[in-house]
């Protein structure tokens, strides 16, 4: 009677251990419907990608590592809703929405709660909140726009450029910063030449009408969804436009590439990111990258989008200021993020006493040939 | 303002006013003949562009082929369409629901096209090409018009002078005309409703569907094509609620208007519109053209 | 007569009761903040109600008068114009100002017929939006505007998500008694006769511009405190949030919860609100089912749950006056 009793004891602790084999989950909200539902699809290949991984190598602190993704739909509401839900589920992190509006619109709930919250966006403001708990992981506009000018005056001798951007946060600001920079260099753009249109935009040959009729010597595109590249990128070819292209981030991404065709070629593009790195190149590339975009190919078939790669540094992220701090505890961790050093597969993340809690380091120049984005510079700027 | 850049957005805001008074047709006889305010236009015009899409390039028709089959689709979506959201609702008590209706139609239609065709933006190969297989143009006053442009705007003309014809000479066209003026009277005479009402929204999406079939090139395939429905709305509006040659009118100045617009205001070019809009239903609110049969009080 | 109305005044006064009560037992700060959005869209179907199912003429200026007052009680008190201004004090002016753009407006939109009005004001709405997106001096442009500081109630900052909460049932309560006011009074019953013929109201003497304007006005001012309460609980606001899109969903919103009836227009706001909550699952299924439901409901509901409910109540009683339900 004893043994048996032992016997079911020792059976019921075991099978309880193993029920308990404990889980930490890491937070994410992405679009997963809407317009937007490209990008969501990347990030959430990117941290899947990256969860595997860990949980492969043994976990966070022998615990396993899960991932529960919040969809943001096409607007601030929903991504505010998912926001909460996750916050109030106990996640320890939320890796953010890469659309600024969503993450200006949760900084409040991020400061009352602690969470972690690494912001995707790319508008410099997001941070200038000085949000204790919010780490920015993002090249961010105000750096980019001077890079960007810079990029089209030397590279691709631009000197009175047609500018056109997305009427959206952080092009908007791009767009801005770029013609700061380039009066600072001595070329002022004109404003009849700066042109804005919805990101709900298809029908650009006006625009285009008044571009050709101009005298610019380049044009400096500045771009957030791949569909409204494309229509641009095609009616601008349809209309034989044929001066050099600057593009902005999601010009040099695959999916808008392989849509747009030939009318995505010779694009020069600023990109934290480039899928085309396993080749030779003129600068060094980080080993990390490497292997990232090696296994995301052989994974998923498809070269890699920055939006995967900034999912997979999230994770990473996470992981490593959780095992400075030695706890799952959302104060531990924060803490244990103003030491971040970390080289992750899309950027160096540190903290620069520049600027608060944003911790990119470098970003690449692009140019799109033969049908993939090119890297053929990488600009550090601190 | 050069001559030249005249010119191009002339040609532009004209090319555009036309795929817009493709659109206003179809909500006008919708109107005329069933009284719905039609809010899923938009949706019908980019399932159209979708249709013509996959024949085109994914089951890569001819188009010889393709045209008649996708006319085809396009009747039987106008059926479908019929008995969806109107058929039901014709002795509604409340006339807003068939227009609620609709609105829960430009959902299905425009969730359906993401469900189906994935959200990846598609394109499809221009209208009129050169040898080299880029678009074909000429040269206008020093700028370069694609003569896919023209085609549209000739193509519009000719679908709608059609439709016209339909409507005010033929003997279909006359009972349609009964039916939506006079119900119980049409019904007295021997007049299928039922029939009446199926051949107007047969026609109306069929016409649409080649809208969206002319758009497709220009611009990609995207579900936000139906965004072009509320430029639509104002150039219908402009132009006098239930004339039909109003309507192009008016349908035309929108389009002008936009593409005037982004020389100065760019990213304020909605804003220009429906103000001009706006502006239109304050000093002329009877329309540019004086509808023949008076609103029903 | 008498009677049923008593009944039907308990049953309301009980059921927000009950309401209060059951959300204020709630924990998850995520379902009450479902909640304050869904009361928050409620305020502003109840001003469609009174223009649309009272007036019986669609519009679609919502969101507009949303914004306005969200954007002036942004810029009222987010600091950017340089000063602060008392939060109480900022919400009366934003809901005036509300009303006020509401009156000119609606004087210029409503001397239109039906569906002229319709997209006169679908037109504003679109340039609205344009500006808001846009013009950065007024509105923030594209990032919009940050750091609005909460509402002060007698001093006490309203915080978390629950206070909000009684806040705006109390909110929404109020507009609701205003409706329900509306609608036994004289203007409401000038409304209806414009709504069922237009040609006879006028012979009985109402004056139908003015009696629109009025219905306008009011409909401004709900949604102008709805758009302001909205700026002070989230703290932040941008053009996204007033889209012509919003207006349709609150015009379906309004229709399947009944646009005549008072109580099922908050239900209806519930229900629109928490669907894709709740269904997140379905991802893109979603959005294609609900246009489905709504066709659905339109064709079998027109008068929405509320219309279903109130029908469902006068076969009770008629069965009830006619002797029993066995025998009649």
């Amino acid at each position: 009677m004893k043994k048996v009793l032992a016997l079911v004891l020792a059976l019921m602790m075991l099978l309880t251990s193993a029920a308990l084999a404990e889980t930490v989950t890491l937070g994410a909200t992405a679009p997963l419907t809407g317009s937007n539902q490209m990008t969501g699809g990347y990030y959430v290949n990117g941290m899947k990608m990256a969860v595997d991984e860990i949980n492969a190598a043994g976990g966070i602190l022998g615990r396993e590592l899960a991932l529960k993704v919040e969809d943001e739909g096409a607007d601030q509401t929903t991504a505010l809703n998912a926001t909460v839900k996750l916050i109030e589920e106990g996640v320890p992190a939320i890796i953010g929405s890469y659309f600024s509006t969503n993450c200006m619109a949760v900084l409040g709930n991020v400061k009352d709660s602690g969470v972690v919250y690494y912001a995707n966006g790319s508008n410099p403001d997001i941070s200038a909140q000085q949000n204790p708990y919010v780490w920015q992981i993002r090249v961010t506009d105000n750096f980019t726009g001077p890079i960007m000018a810079s990029v089209a005056v030397d590279t691709a001798k631009i000197t009175n450029p047609a500018i056109l951007y997305t009427t959206a946060a952080s092009t908007t600001l791009l767009a801005e910063r770029v013609m700061l920079k380039m009066e600072e260099m001595g070329y002022p753009v004109d404003q009849a030449n700066v042109y804005g249109a919805p990101e709900e935009e298809t029908n650009f040959n006006a625009i285009i009408a008044q571009i050709m009729a101009s005298d610019v010597d380049g044009l400096m595109c500045m771009g957030v969804s791949e569909a409204w590249n494309v229509a641009f990128s095609q009616q601008l070819e349809s209309a034989g436009f044929d001066l050099p292209k600057v593009g902005s981030l999601s010009f040099s991404s695959v999916a808008y590439i392989s849509v747009a065709g030939s009318a995505a070629e010779e694009w020069i593009t600023v990109a934290e990111w480039s899928a085309d790195i396993l080749g030779e190149l003129d600068f060094e590339i980080a080993e990390r990258a490497i292997e990232f975009e090696k296994k995301y190919e052989e994974l998923y078939g498809i070269p890699s989008v920055s939006q995967a790669a900034w999912g997979y540094d999230c994770v990473y992220l996470f992981k490593e200021a959780a095992e400075r701090a030695g706890s799952f505890d959302r104060e531990a961790i924060n803490a244990a993020m103003a030491q971040t050093d970390m080289q992750g597969a899309g950027n160096y993340y540190k903290i620069y006493d520049d600027t608060w809690h944003v911790m990119s380091t470098y970003t690449l120049a692009n140019q799109n040939l033969g049908g993939i984005a090119s890297p053929f510079a990488k600009v550090t700027f601190r | 303002m050069t001559i030249r850049l005249f010119a191009s957005l002339f040609v532009n805001g004209v090319t555009m006013g036309m795929i817009y008074a493709m659109i206003a047709m179809g909500l006008i006889l919708l109107i005329k003949a069933v009284g719905v305010l039609n809010f899923a236009q938009g949706d019908l015009l980019m399932i159209g562009a979708y249709i013509t899409c996959a024949f085109a390039t994914d089951l890569s028709m001819p188009l010889y082929a393709m045209l008649p089959t996708a006319f085809v689709s396009f009747a039987l979506l106008g059926v479908a369409f019929m008995l969806g959201t109107y058929w039901p609702l014709r002795k509604a008590s409340y006339p807003v629901a068939p227009i609620i209706a609709t609105m829960g139609a430009s959902l299905v239609l425009s969730e359906g096209a993401v469900i189906l065709f994935g959200s990846w933006p598609r394109t499809m190969p221009n209208l009129v090409k050169n040898a080299a297989g880029k678009v074909a143009t000429f040269n206008l006053f020093g700028t370069k018009i694609q003569y896919q442009y023209i085609l549209i705007i000739l193509a519009a003309c000719l679908a709608m002078y059609l439709v016209y014809m339909l409507f005010e000479r033929s003997y279909v066209g006359r009972m349609m005309q009964a039916a939506a003026q006079d119900k119980p009277a049409a019904e007295l005479i021997g007049i299928s409703t039922l029939f009446t009402t199926g051949a107007t929204y047969m026609l109306v999406v069929v016409l649409i569907g080649f809208a969206g079939y002319m758009v497709a090139p220009i611009y990609t395939v995207t579900p936000s094509l139906s965004s072009l429905q509320l430029r639509a709305f104002a150039g219908t509006v402009i132009g006098g609620f239930g004339s039909i040659k109003g309507a192009i009118l008016g349908c035309l100045l929108v389009g002008l208007t936009e593409a005037f617009a982004t020389v100065s205001f760019s990213s304020y070019k909605d804003a220009v519109v429906f103000t001009v809009l706006i502006l239109f239903l304050l000093l002329r609110p009877q329309g540019i053209v004086k509808s023949r049969i008076g609103d029903k009080a | 007569m008498k009677q049923k109305f008593g009944i039907s005044r308990v049953l309301a006064i009980l059921a927000v009761a009950l309401f209060a009560a059951g959300v204020s037992l709630i924990q998850s700060n995520y379902t009450v903040l479902v909640i304050n959005t869904s009361l928050m869209y409620a305020i502003v179907a109840y001003g469609l109600s009174v223009m649309l199912g009272m007036g019986g003429q669609l519009v679609f200026s919502g969101t507009a008068f949303m914004g306005i007052g969200a954007y002036i009680t942004a810029n009222l008190c987010s600091g950017r114009l340089g000063f602060s201004t008392a939060t109480p004090v900022a919400l009366l002016i934003s809901v005036a100002g509300a009303g006020l753009v509401a009156f000119l407006t609606g004087m210029l939109f409503l001397r239109l017929k039906s569906s002229f009005c319709t997209f006169a004001t679908l037109g504003f709405v679109q340039v609205l939006y344009s500006l808001f997106q846009n013009h950065e001096p007024a509105f923030g442009g594209t990032k919009g505007i940050p750091n609005i500081s909460t509402l002060k109630l007698f001093g006490h900052p309203v915080t978390g998500y629950k206070q909000w909460f009684y806040v705006f049932l109390f909110a929404v309560v109020l507009v609701a008694l205003v409706v329900e006011g509306i609608r036994r009074s004289r203007l409401g019953r000038s409304l209806a006769s414009i709504r069922d013929n237009e040609i006879a109201a006028q012979v009985m003497g109402v004056n139908i511009y003015w009696t629109r304007v009025i219905a306008f006005v009011v409909a401004g001012l709900f949604a102008g405190l709805a758009g302001s309460l909205l700026a002070f609980q989230n703290g932040f606001i941008s053009a996204d949030l007033f889209t012509f899109k919003k207006s349709s969903t609150l015009v379906i919103m309004s229709m399947l919860g009944g646009i005549n009836s008072t109580l099922g227009i908050a239900v209806g706001a519930l229900i629109v609100t928490f669907l894709p909550e709740v269904m997140r699952g379905l991802d893109n299924y979603l959005m294609f089912l609900y246009g489905f439901v709504v066709i659905f409901m339109m064709i079998f509901m027109p008068m929405g749950i509320g219309g279903l409910v109130s029908d469902y109540a006068r076969k009770l009683r008629r069965r009830r006056r006619l002797g029993g339900g066995k025998n009649a």
